[in-house]
């Protein structure tokens, strides 16, 4: 009987507790902007602006100084391929260069006088080309289809060349090229931006906005009990466990379907790569919630004031991106680098998100992740419980 | 001298002026150090075990860019590996290869990348593909000096034409060089941004406000510059600090005088505080106004147009990349000091950057208002 009666009070305080959070979670103006202004319209915008996924026809500027059929013939390719569109035929490197001073270009692509020439003469001649490297992806392009323009006029000579030799078809080809290449893209496979980037983006937002907004509601609740303490000293409040578990479940839930949201919802509306179903959404999403959940309740404390949550954690987020592993590669980052990123349930989550959703990889594949966001749970649970006690403590002998 | 006062009282202010930045430049520059990402591990299943096959292998393996990290029996397998993130690329040999390029069969090599992790995929792709292509080079090479040909005949009749592609401005494709140009302002712009919202809006929600511009001799433009301008001082040194600490102890490449980058920097520093004049004084609220900030801040790293060009963007999302002075910023740092295009150019970049000065006489008025009559809202 006796034990009946303390799991009902246990529950009845965790249910007392979880619905006073949620008052003050829609109470606050600044919290609702940090959960639902930010968790739910940030995805969108990120969305629509990398909607374009890869970028197509970069212009570019081509001095043929050689002006033969052959050269005119490159010329024809290069602007043929996806990636470049010959925006201007320039005369001189001067003009072209000028062109690419004015943003009107992004590259240069230079054939010499001797092109022609050259090759009749069965010399090796030269095509040149230039970009900015400056935006990665403009040099990306050019080198990408210019390459492959050079690469495959270079067979066709050859091939050419073999077959006045006196060779069939198929012997000169097999000389040409001994062997085949094919390179498939397996995940990801337009290559596209936003499928890169907006999986992480997602993942981060979600941990951002949760430990910011745990933090403004710590702050508020510390100014504005005349102690500053952050848990106010309330007889019916006795066990710190349910505080902890009652404050924690109220993020949970409404975590829970934000978390719905951006995971699920966000690459199906945006044709991200989408390999979750709401079933294993839900597999990887309850570690990775846990873990952000007690990893802000844990730091809140360290927020005296409202404002500081946001003022300081803000500024992480792009650090934190980096470290996850996910645009640098995880094999290249500094050990410390890396031993301090698995402080973060971001960078779980990030790699986990990524091959689970992007990559179609299952639960047990990402093992190693999940292990990783459980530890940081049970941690960071047992910080905040302590931290949490200590507070009360503190509060207990204040108010004596 | 209020805020100087003011300023040395807090700790926060400290924080978020001088630790702050000093730590993020410690971490872009340790994090960053390598550069060029080497050794990316890659798989290889060998179907044929010739010795050809195994002279590829050895080859890749033997290159800076990429290691051999495993080897697998099955298709399968490999890619249950590049689902898990252990490789980011796998080779895969066909069997008979050997036998096959001796009778010109032409058999063929596929290759797979993860796209999923874009840097470390696409690293594998132009590393594979060029060495596959020197291989494929290699053995045509020695058909040819079989037959007696030299190699420089040899080498013209492979390859007639040779792509020369060059990166301008930043020639050792180095991605410390790439990132922390523009992540290093983009994390300075943040925290003026926050710390010019803060430093007014706490003025309001302490409502002090009243004392403030009465120090100032009710002049809200006195009391405005006479508050920023001990950031602005701070904030400059940390650019300058930033800069010089790139340019000339990091040696990034230069191509015109380190000044067009201070004045560059400079120009930043007081344009983004104009833009947090306009938050603050939309939002009258420092808790709102700081998230306003924030969102703001954050996405003006993707408004930057370092990462993803803003041509690519829709049509009228690339409209509001005016709102961000870091865009221009950018612009001129590639423009001016990377390609070293006369500043001529770059006109119109300026002129925009000195624009942003007078875009807080939008919120003049709502700005004068909540200031004097302190009706911050309480709860």
């Amino acid at each position: 009987m006796k034990h009946t009666s303390f799991f009902k009070t246990a529950l009845t305080d965790i249910a007392e507790i979880f619905t006073e959070e949620i008052k003050h979670i829609f109470k606050d103006s600044g919290v609702i902007i940090i959960f639902f202004g930010a968790g739910i319209l940030y995805p969108i915008l990120y969305g629509f602006i990398y909607r374009n996924e890869v970028l197509r026809d970069i212009p570019i500027a081509v001095v043929n100084q050689s002006n033969s059929a052959l050269s005119r013939d490159l010329v024809r390719k290069i602007d043929a391929t996806p990636d470049l569109k010959v925006a201007y035929k320039a005369n001189t490197m001067n003009e072209a260069k000028d062109l690419f001073a004015k943003n009107e270009v992004h590259g240069i692509v230079y054939i010499p006088a001797s092109f022609s020439k050259d090759l009749c003469k069965g010399k090796q001649t030269h095509v040149f080309a230039y970009s900015n490297i400056a935006t990665m992806l403009y040099f990306r392009g050019v080198y990408s289809a210019v390459n492959f323009v050079c690469l495959d006029f270079d067979e066709k000579i050859q091939v050419a060349n073999l077959e006045t030799k006196g060779l069939t078809v198929q012997q000169a080809k097999a000389t040409a090229t001994p062997i085949l290449r094919e390179g498939h893209p397996l995940y990801n496979s337009n290559s596209g931006f936003a499928s890169f980037l907006l999986p992480a983006a997602l993942i981060l937002i979600i941990q951002q906005t949760l430990v910011i907004g745990i933090g403004m509601l710590a702050g508020t609740a510390r100014e504005e009990n005349k102690y500053h303490q952050l848990i106010p000293y309330q007889r019916k409040y006795h066990g710190t466990l349910r505080i902890v578990t009652g404050k924690a479940l109220a993020y949970f839930i409404i975590y829970l379907f934000i978390g719905i949201y951006n995971l699920v919802l966000i690459p199906y509306m945006f044709q991200l790569p989408n390999y979750f179903t709401i079933g294993s959404a839900l597999q990887f999403l309850v570690p990775f919630l846990l873990a952000s959940v007690f990893f802000g309740m844990g730091i809140s404390v360290f927020f005296w004031v409202r404002e500081t949550s946001l003022l300081i954690y803000l500024c992480t987020s792009i650090p934190l991106l980096l470290i996850s592993g996910f645009s640098w590669p995880a094999s290249n980052i500094p050990i410390f680098w890396k031993m301090i990123s698995y402080f973060f349930p971001s960078t779980f989550g990030i790699q986990g998100f990524l091959k689970m959703n992007s990559m179609g990889a299952s639960i047990s594949q990402i093992n190693f992740e999940c292990m990783g966001l459980c530890i940081e749970a049970g941690i960071y649970f047992i910080f905040t419980f302590f931290v949490y006690r200590w507070q009360i403590r503190q509060s207990e002998i204040r108010m004596r | 001298m209020r805020e100087l006062r003011r300023f040395v009282s807090r700790p926060i202010y400290v924080l978020m002026t001088i630790i702050l930045p000093l730590g993020f430049l410690l971490f872009y520059s340790t994090f960053l150090n390598e550069g060029y990402p080497e050794q990316l591990p890659l798989g290889v299943i060998d179907h044929d075990n010739s010795s050809l096959s195994r002279n590829i292998i050895r080859q890749i393996d033997a290159t800076q860019q990429t290691k051999v990290a495993a080897r697998y029996l099955h298709f399968t397998d490999a890619r249950k590996d590049m689902q898990q993130g252990q490789i980011y690329a796998f080779i895969e040999i066909p069997g008979n290869l050997q036998k096959d390029v001796y009778s010109g069969l032409q058999p063929t090599i596929h290759y797979y990348y993860n796209q999923s992790f874009f840097v470390a995929g696409s690293l594998l792709l132009k590393d594979m593909e060029i060495m596959l292509n020197t291989i494929c080079a290699g053995v045509n090479l020695n058909t040819r000096q079989l037959k007696g040909q030299g190699v420089e005949e040899s080498m013209s009749q492979i390859l007639p034409i040779v792509p020369e592609i060059h990166a301008i401005g930043n020639p050792y494709m180095n991605y410390s060089v790439y990132l922390s140009n523009i992540l290093l302002p983009g994390m300075l712009q943040l925290m003026i941004l926050m710390t010019i919202v803060y430093c007014i809006g706490i003025e309001l929600k302490k409502s002090s406000s009243k004392i403030w511009l009465r120090d100032a001799g009710g002049s809200m433009f006195q009391a405005i510059v006479g508050k920023l301008l001990p950031y602005t001082i701070i904030f400059s040194c940390i650019g300058f600090f930033y800069e010089i600490f790139l340019f000339k102890f990091m040696h990034f490449p230069i191509n015109s005088s380190l000044w067009w980058m201070i004045l560059d920097t400079f120009l930043l520093v007081i344009a983004t505080e104009g833009v947090a004049i306009v938050m603050i004084g939309i939002v009258p609220v420092l808790r709102d106004g700081l998230c306003f900030a924030g969102l703001y801040g954050i996405l003006a790293f993707s408004y930057s147009g370092l990462i993803f060009p803003i041509e690519g963007m829709p049509a009228i999302l690339q409209g509001l990349s005016y709102l961000f002075p870091l865009r221009f910023f950018f612009k001129i740092y590639q423009n001016v000091v990377l390609n070293d295009i006369s500043p001529d150019f770059s006109m119109i970049n300026y002129l925009i950057m000195l624009l942003y000065l007078l875009f807080p006489i939008v919120v003049w008025r709502r700005l004068h208002n909540a200031l004097t009559r302190l009706d911050y809202p309480k709860k």
